[in-house]
């Protein structure tokens, strides 16, 4: 009889530890303890006007997902010139924290432990929403008004997600835009000089690539739905979110099933290469550098890599092709903010002080320079180490330029949500080939009543 | 003639089965061993053979230049350090505690013992990922986050290690320690000098049992550490992918051979031993 209450207790004491293990308690009770803490910066911007000004030394963390190779070298040296230079005696440290969600979720963890950074770098659409909804990013305009920083100055596609209740609570650091990247060489052999500027080129040159046996596939499309899908879905006039963020215009005018049906036609006509299902986007780029893959989409944040590694044969960068006549793209990347919530003016004053660093001219060309990433304002565009790159390297200037026609996704609260349902999907679709895209958009219709908000 | 015809046929017959055990923990051991083969002979190509289709078996290109990468770019003696001193505080604290209370719940009856082990077994039905956030809470509060402690303390108590060295103590009579007693030896010296030693396959087993799992822990030190001064090696070798970068499969096999290397030495000095421990309890 004891035995058999032991045991029953044993169980039940495993099921309950499954079950709180299961529930993901961490959101709901980090949001509280978050709304609890006390909010020292907030109070004190409120009796202050002007912003106060680091008058001692202070040493104050930067959160990043920079890894490593140029991108972690990169901000390393713009910490190292920082500190070297700057005349409050600021020290910044760097600590590369892991991917963005990785960065957001320790973040997150940290305000409610009072262990934060003074700045984190956060994905725009990914991670700037989440933190801003939470209130605990600061407003820099005091700062950006006391130091007449120009808002002008940047590039203003890239600032989507810079404004909430205007505020403006994150600027553009490691910004990028997918481009169209072609094995040129391999272009050339099957007669093609120029590269295609819609998909019905790129289709004709795709078959006639594997046609003539000179590689495996002719392009590859990863499975990032806000991303690739969104914009395909722009170029034909519709999006993946309604202008106020509240629902899913895509699903109701056919232009889901319309791109999710090209996508699936090219696979089947076995000129475009179906995703993998683990590190994709390495093993698509694997393929390319070996020259079994002669075309694929991707950040221009990793351009400085593939110009490295594609050495037998010459690369080409051009603008995301269409399928309409409208020429589009997204932008994605990174964004830096400074953290308010249980940090003390002196921090916030200093955090500022580095973001205004990064976002001097140099800077902003030096991180471009060296990775790929954006130059993110007008007037860095203009600096010498810009001029001199671009002229040696052209392909470092398509990006840049490409942004004259890029797009910014709108800002909602369901976004994360909504693109896990695309991507589950599109998987189905793409990979699994378990359904036709006119089941998965069904589907995906059904789902999406849970996420938005009923009209 | 006719005999040993027979009698070959037989041995042969006898030999088969033998042939084929060979052939099947040969085929077994080359399952095990070519991950492992593989990290190492990846971690000496340069990157463009790492992907290349057919793979080659053996680095056409022999470098080093994954390792002088990894060591040049990555102060990898911090994690290193950070690595030995977590491990080895862990076991050296595990030990003090385990002994003890092993001991006593294997010698002693005292009111609610049966009670106490088994909210000692409950502890090791507990996974982590229940308590990792009132535990980072409490790390918090107490200001040590920017230490190593958050990684050792909360592991000072093994109560896997608890529970295998009390079957252990259990198996050996308590006439030994009655003689001991009647010689005048304190508990502390029945337990160090007397229990520890009968069972030392157990202690290597437990010391490795625990260094592995704390050389390979990953999620914990990812949620309990915020800066790189207190970080082990484990989250380094994180480090080594980059959002924009991608995988440089030299450079990753690279840090992970320098990761498990460690481990594979300890395993090999301590592999008998681990095996005795088991092999014990069976007998009983």
């Amino acid at each position: 009889m004891k035995r058999r209450i032991l045991a029953l207790v044993l169980c039940w004491i495993m099921v309950m530890s499954m079950v709180m293990a299961c529930s993901g308690p961490s959101e709901k009770d980090v949001t509280t303890d978050v709304t609890k803490n006390a909010t020292t910066g907030e109070e004190q911007k409120k009796t202050k006007e002007v912003p106060a000004s680091v008058t001692e030394p202070i040493t104050i963390e930067i959160w990043h997902p920079r890894g490593a190779g140029q991108n972690g070298d990169m901000i390393a040296a713009s910490v190292e010139e920082f500190n070297r230079t700057n005349k409050f005696g600021i020290t910044v440290v760097e600590v590369f924290q892991g991917g963005y969600p990785v960065t957001l979720t320790k973040t997150m963890q940290a305000i409610s432990a009072g262990t934060q950074p003074a700045l984190v770098v956060l994905e725009r659409a990914a991670g700037v929403p989440v933190m801003a909804e939470q209130d605990v990013l600061l407003d820099m305009t005091p700062y950006i008004e006391r130091d007449n920083f120009d808002m002008d100055n940047f590039l203003q596609v890239l600032l989507g997600y810079s404004y909430y209740n205007d505020e403006i609570i994150s600027l553009p650091y490691i910004r990028s835009t997918p481009v169209f990247y072609y094995n040129k060489s391999l272009f050339e052999k099957a007669g093609y000089t120029e590269p295609p500027k819609t998909f019905t080129e790129l289709e004709e040159i795709g078959k006639k690539l594997v046609a003539d046996g000179l590689c495996e596939y002719g392009f590859e499309l990863l499975n990032d739905p806000a991303w690739f899908v969104q914009n395909l879905m722009y170029q034909l006039g519709s999006n993946m979110l309604s202008e106020d963020g509240l629902s899913a215009p895509c699903l109701e005018d056919g232009a889901l099933l319309s791109v999710l049906t090209s996508w699936r036609k090219w696979v089947d006509d076995g000129w475009c290469a179906p995703f993998v299902s683990t590190s994709a986007e390495s093993a698509m780029k694997e393929q390319f550098y070996q020259g079994n893959l002669a075309s694929f989409v991707a950040s221009s944040g990793g351009l400085a890599n593939i110009i490295n590694n594609s050495v037998d044969f010459e690369l080409g960068v051009s603008y995301f092709p269409t399928l309409s006549d409208i020429t589009s793209a997204p932008t994605g990347g990174g964004n830096i903010a400074i953290v308010e919530r249980g940090n003390d003016e002196q921090t916030l004053a200093a955090a500022w002080e580095f973001v205004k660093f990064l976002m001097s001219d140099e800077q902003v060309a030096l991180n471009a320079a060296n990775t790929g990433y954006l130059p993110i304002t007008y007037s860095s565009a203009t600096s010498q180490v810009l001029i001199d790159q671009w002229k040696e390297q052209p392909l470092y200037k398509v990006a840049y330029d490409q942004l004259e026609v890029a797009q910014e996704l709108p800002w909602s609260g369901y976004k994360a949500d909504f693109e896990e349902l695309l991507k589950e999907y599109c998987s189905y679709v793409i990979q699994d080939q378990s359904q036709t895209p006119e089941e998965a958009v069904e589907q995906i219709k059904l789902n999406s009543y849970a996420i938005f908000p009923l009209k | 003639m006719a005999m040993n015809l027979i009698k070959t046929k037989k041995r042969i017959m006898r030999a088969i089965p033998a042939f084929l055990n060979s052939i099947i923990k040969l085929a077994v051991v080359l399952f095990i061993l070519f991950p492992f083969y593989w990290m190492i002979i990846t971690s000496f190509k340069p990157y463009a053979e790492t992907i290349l289709m057919p793979p080659t078996f053996w680095p056409k290109t022999f470098t080093l230049s994954a390792y002088t990468s990894i060591f040049n770019e990555m102060n990898l003696g911090i994690y290193l350090k950070n690595s030995i001193i977590i491990t080895l505080a862990i076991i050296a604290l595990q030990i003090p505690i385990m002994v003890p209370a092993a001991y006593a719940f294997a010698k002693y009856k005292f009111p609610g013992h049966k009670l106490m082990f088994g909210i000692v077994l409950v502890a090791f039905m507990i996974p982590g990922q229940v308590t990792f956030i009132p535990v980072y809470f409490l790390m918090a509060r107490l200001g040590i986050l920017n230490t190593l402690l958050p990684q050792i303390l909360p592991f000072g108590a093994n109560a896997f290690g608890i529970f295998l060295l009390r079957q252990n103590f259990m198996q050996i009579p308590d006439e030994i320690i009655e003689a001991a007693r009647l010689d005048n030896a304190s508990e502390l010296k029945i337990m160090f000098r007397l229990m520890l030693p009968m069972s030392k396959a157990t202690m290597i087993t437990l010391a490795m049992f625990s260094f592995i799992s704390h050389w390979n822990s990953y999620f914990w030190p990812l949620v309990m550490t915020q800066s790189e001064k207190v970080r082990p090696l484990t989250i380094a070798i994180e480090k080594l992918k980059d959002v924009e970068l991608g995988i440089s499969w030299n450079i990753l096999m690279a840090g992970n051979v320098l990761l498990v290397f460690p481990i594979i030495i300890i395993f090999m000095f301590a592999s008998k031993k681990i095996v005795r421990a088991f092999a014990y309890k069976g007998m009983k």
